[in-house]
């Protein structure tokens, strides 16, 4: 893909080094993606066997409001295919999905690809901006806090950090709205909003709060990893010989500090990715969280299984992209060590 | 899924990523007073309950404070402060049970992962690796909610997905405790292995253990009232913080103390139980000892 490409280098012998890095970094991206279907595969059998396996199964939730007849049950189990026996009614799910046909919602009779494409902004840009508060304002705050070890702003830092890493999403979620939307009236108290601005005000809030739930997790990561890193001989070292306060924070601590806070960035996407259910519901913006809720609460296993299939790609996608990550800011990850 | 890095550097990150280091005595005592004000409240609750919390009068619906109902009343009539108190019960039970299980599994295997190595250390941590990678609350919405299980259900797949976490945080402590001199006294001495690793082990890094175990608690409480708040695990009239916020959100607006006061109770709960985890962490560990 990538290194065959770029034959141009300026120094011939980095070059080559250059190179040969490439060349393996396409080869591990290429390997983890790979990993992708068996994985996928794995949460399509889970997600198929949990919403077969369920007491009632997909009959009772298209009964539900139905007075039931012998001849009713015998022709959804017909237009369902629940008759089939179960590996064979997977294999119509799954191929159908090899094709990008993931059947259609059995409440809204929308197909679940159009209902998941027409919910998926608010979800995406929920997470996107929360990550970013998250990362541009709990890291350099973990640093600060570091910076500061033991004083009072560490304190202060570390009970902030402790509040929001405690407290619910939705808790949270619910004090923002009563405060900045009712009592300040700043912040629209329903719904997506019409139009660029409008919906840019309206999300503005539930994405601060999916924002700060994060903060507190950065932040304290931020500052475990610094502190870890200002004990290291070669800070010490570094300050014996003159250099800079700044200079070794910012270019020797913080980028050793930043290996253990990007390992747990996996966790705060995944974090973050849940967080939005609870803030979907607490603001009630028709977003994949609350898709998600809907379809589960109303036994809608078509939707079920495809959200499954697709949170899950999304996951697995973010993981792989931030062990990408990984070997940018970690040199030193090479060529055997990162093969998991 | 999990990106390398040395054990060392996880257990440490860990540990102080539980760790506040010298928590400051008024957190410690207000914290302390809030969860003995809730277990009293789960143990004598039915007592004090101003009203029968599950008694509807609807003739009385959606009423602000007043001197005969202190936060109200919600929509359907019910003492939103008797409520309250009767929910108590359910924040306590079911954090406690998956905290226990994380502390029963993750020492058990933590420190047979740590201290015994080769074969039963990999598949452990294969698993292990494998389950810290899941969306834990993410995943007991989907089986809670499509199974259809109340309370328990959601406890039980808590308590589950909460294990990895543990055996980790504690299998790292064990990897530092096995090359200490005083192991290696008790193996030449001829101690039993699982004694080295059950007694002496498990002594030395208790106060880790019973930290996490606290900050357990925390995050299932959490997990635990998300669940309700969306509809799942507690079921519809049960007297539980995370639910009583959905079924009352609708008040808001008119009666804000009366939906916020179980979040309120919830933050505080969660905070102090973390507090106090750190606290132990602080005060017992040989690394809290020293003052760093």
């Amino acid at each position: 893909m990538l290194p065959e490409s770029s034959p141009e280098e300026a120094a011939p012998a980095e070059g080559a080094a250059e190179r040969k890095r490439r060349r393996w970094l396409a080869r591990y991206v290429a390997r983890r993606l790979l990993i992708l279907i068996p994985l996928v595969f794995l949460v399509s059998v889970a997600a198929f066997t949990l919403t077969h396996a369920a007491p009632g199964g997909p009959i009772a939730t298209l009964l539900e409001n139905a007075p039931t007849s012998p001849e009713q049950i015998e022709a959804i189990k017909e237009k369902y295919k629940l008759g089939d026996p179960l590996p064979v009614q997977y294999w119509d799910w799954i191929s159908g999905v090899a094709q990008g046909d993931f059947g259609r919602s059995i409440l809204t009779n929308e197909t679940v690809l159009n209902e998941i494409r027409s919910r998926l902004w608010v979800t995406l840009t929920l997470n996107i901006a929360g990550i970013a508060l998250a990362i541009l304002v709990g890291v350099p705050l973990g640093v600060l806090a570091a910076l500061r070890r033991g004083r009072f702003l560490d304190r202060a830092l570390v009970t902030v950090s402790v509040f929001f890493m405690s407290t619910p999403v939705f808790a949270l979620g619910l004090f923002a709205l009563y405060l900045f939307g009712f009592r300040a009236g700043l912040f629209p108290l329903f719904g997506p909003g019409e139009g660029l601005i409008d919906r840019i005000h309206h999300l503005a809030l539930p994405a601060i709060v999916l924002g700060l739930a994060g903060m507190g997790f950065t932040m304290r990561l931020t500052r475990a990893a610094m502190l870890e890193q200002f004990d290291m001989d070669y800070v010490a070292f570094a300050r014996a010989r003159g250099l800079g306060s700044f200079h070794v924070t910012s270019r020797y601590a913080f980028r050793n500090a930043l290996i253990p806070v990007t390992t747990a960035a996996g966790l705060l996407f995944t974090g973050l990715l849940t967080g939005s259910v609870l803030v979907e519901t607490v603001f009630g913006l028709p977003g994949l969280g609350t898709l998600l809720v809907s379809a589960v609460t109303g036994g809608d296993f078509t939707m079920v299984q495809g959200l499954l299939l697709f949170i899950a790609a999304w996951i697995i996608l973010v993981n792989i992209a931030v062990d990408v990550l990984y070997v940018f800011i970690d040199p030193r990850v090479e060529f055997d060590k990162a093969r998991g | 899924m999990v990106a390398p890095s040395s054990d060392a550097t996880t257990t440490k990150w860990f540990v102080r990523r539980i760790s506040l280091r010298r928590v400051p005595p008024i957190f410690m005592t207000m914290s302390v007073i809030v969860v003995g004000l809730i277990v009293f409240l789960a143990i004598f609750g039915s007592l004090i309950e101003p009203y029968d919390p599950f008694q509807q009068d609807l003739l009385d619906t959606s009423a602000s404070p007043s001197p005969e109902h202190w936060l109200g009343t919600d929509p359907l009539g019910r003492d939103i402060l008797s409520r309250i108190i009767a929910g108590a019960d359910s924040a306590i039970i079911g954090p406690f049970i998956v905290a226990f299980t994380g502390l029963l599994a993750g020492s058990g295997l933590g420190i047979l992962s740590g201290y015994m190595g080769g074969t039963a250390d990999m598949v452990i941590q294969r698993l292990v690796d494998f389950m810290f990678a899941l969306p834990g609350l993410l995943i007991a919405i989907v089986i809670v909610g499509v199974v259809g299980g109340g309370y328990w259900l959601a406890v039980l797949v808590l308590s589950i997905l909460n294990v990895a976490g543990g055996v980790r945080l504690i299998r790292g402590a064990a990897l530092e405790q096995r090359v200490l001199p005083y192991v290696e006294a008790a193996r030449t001495l001829g101690v039993p292995r699982w004694r080295i690793m059950y007694l002496h082990i498990w002594r030395n890094i208790s106060p880790i253990v019973f930290a996490n175990a606290a900050l357990d608690f925390a995050l299932a409480l959490v997990a635990l009232s998300s669940l309700s708040y969306l509809g799942l695990g507690s079921q519809p009239g049960e007297a539980e913080w995370g639910r009583m916020l959905s079924e009352n959100q609708s008040l808001l607006f008119s009666n804000p103390a009366g939906v916020l006061a179980p979040a309120l109770a919830i933050v505080f709960f969660a905070t102090s139980v973390t507090i106090i985890g750190d606290w132990i962490y602080d005060r017992f560990s040989y690394g809290g000892r020293t003052g760093r």
